[in-house]
């Protein structure tokens, strides 16, 4: 589970450099991390998924570059009034049914993405009370989690899009175990172990943005990149 | 059934992050007694009379 993180606190070359394949590369992220932090306005100690605040994402659209993609899915096919409800379902998906669950296994298929942060928060029970612990990676480095992401259109008025993401999670590790122990949580759906979110390490992030054809019986066949707009 | 292809990505990608690269401490109530949840020293370790860290550690 994943509901609150925290995000671009470091300045905009940190991430920069550990996202960017090359010396321009480097520069053009910085810069576009620049931009985003003006339009957020502040650095994102705690950003509290409910309120679907904007994550930085690399999609799999091929450029490598950053955009503000609003936390919490919402699957294309949403009716306009079940946006708000679905949104607050979807700040997480769980990995283990992701290609299987109706609402969002073409984005499991086809709209996967890296969401860049600095780490998140969970919260330890312990007589009743609950305490919030910070997870983070010992050396400081961007955490990258896998996510899955979905562009909108309004059915009834097509030029309201919102284009979203949601943080894709797996049975927690040792430490995770320890610190996500609500029974009411641990009660759920695949949670017996707690959950955390997927973090990808550097040399699996293209195996996670690849698109393949899933018909080819022996998966090696790599289909072109598609941008967000050929697949709203 | 989802195709092998899949079930690769999920085995070969979604795995628990190994322990020994990651660190968790204890940090300030998110809603109590702060002026801004944005504070910097959220992220800061923090400790509570009610809870040793041997009840967690």
């Amino acid at each position: 589970m994943c509901y609150r993180t925290s995000y671009l606190t470091h300045k905009a070359r940190h991430y920069a450099e550990y996202y960017g394949s090359n010396q321009g590369k480097v520069e053009e992220l910085e810069k576009q991390l620049e931009i985003f932090k003006k339009k957020l306005g502040r650095a994102m100690y705690h950003a509290n998924g409910f309120d679907h605040p904007e994550l930085p994402v690399i999609s799999n659209d091929g450029t490598g570059e950053f955009q503000l993609l609003s936390w919490g899915l919402i699957p294309h096919n949403t009716k306009p009034g079940d946006v708000p409800r679905k949104q607050k379902q979807l700040l997480n998906t769980q990995s283990e049914d992701m290609f299987e669950t109706w609402s969002y296994r073409w984005c499991a298929r086809h709209q996967r993405c890296l969401v860049a942060v600095d780490g998140f928060f969970d919260f330890y029970y312990f007589k009743g009370k609950t305490f919030p612990h910070y997870i983070k990676l010992k050396d400081n480095s961007p955490m990258t989690f896998a996510g899955l992401w979905s562009n909108w259109v309004n059915p009834e008025d097509e030029t309201m899009q919102r284009t979203t993401v949601t943080i894709v999670t797996t049975s927690g590790n040792k430490t995770l175990k320890r610190i996500h122990n609500n029974p009411k949580m641990l009660a759920r759906k695949h949670s017996a172990n707690g959950r955390i979110p997927v973090i990808i390490p550097k040399d699996l992030e293209s195996r996670w943005l690849e698109e393949r054809d899933y018909n080819d019986p022996l998966g090696t066949t790599s289909i072109s990149r598609r941008s967000m707009s050929t697949l709203s | 059934m989802i195709p092998l292809e899949q079930q690769a990505l999920v085995e070969e990608v979604c795995q628990p992050y190994p322990d020994e690269e990651i660190e968790a401490y204890p940090v300030p109530k998110l809603n109590e007694g702060r002026e801004s949840l944005n504070e910097e020293g959220l992220l800061e370790s923090h400790s509570y009379p009610e809870l040793q860290r041997g009840d967690l550690f």
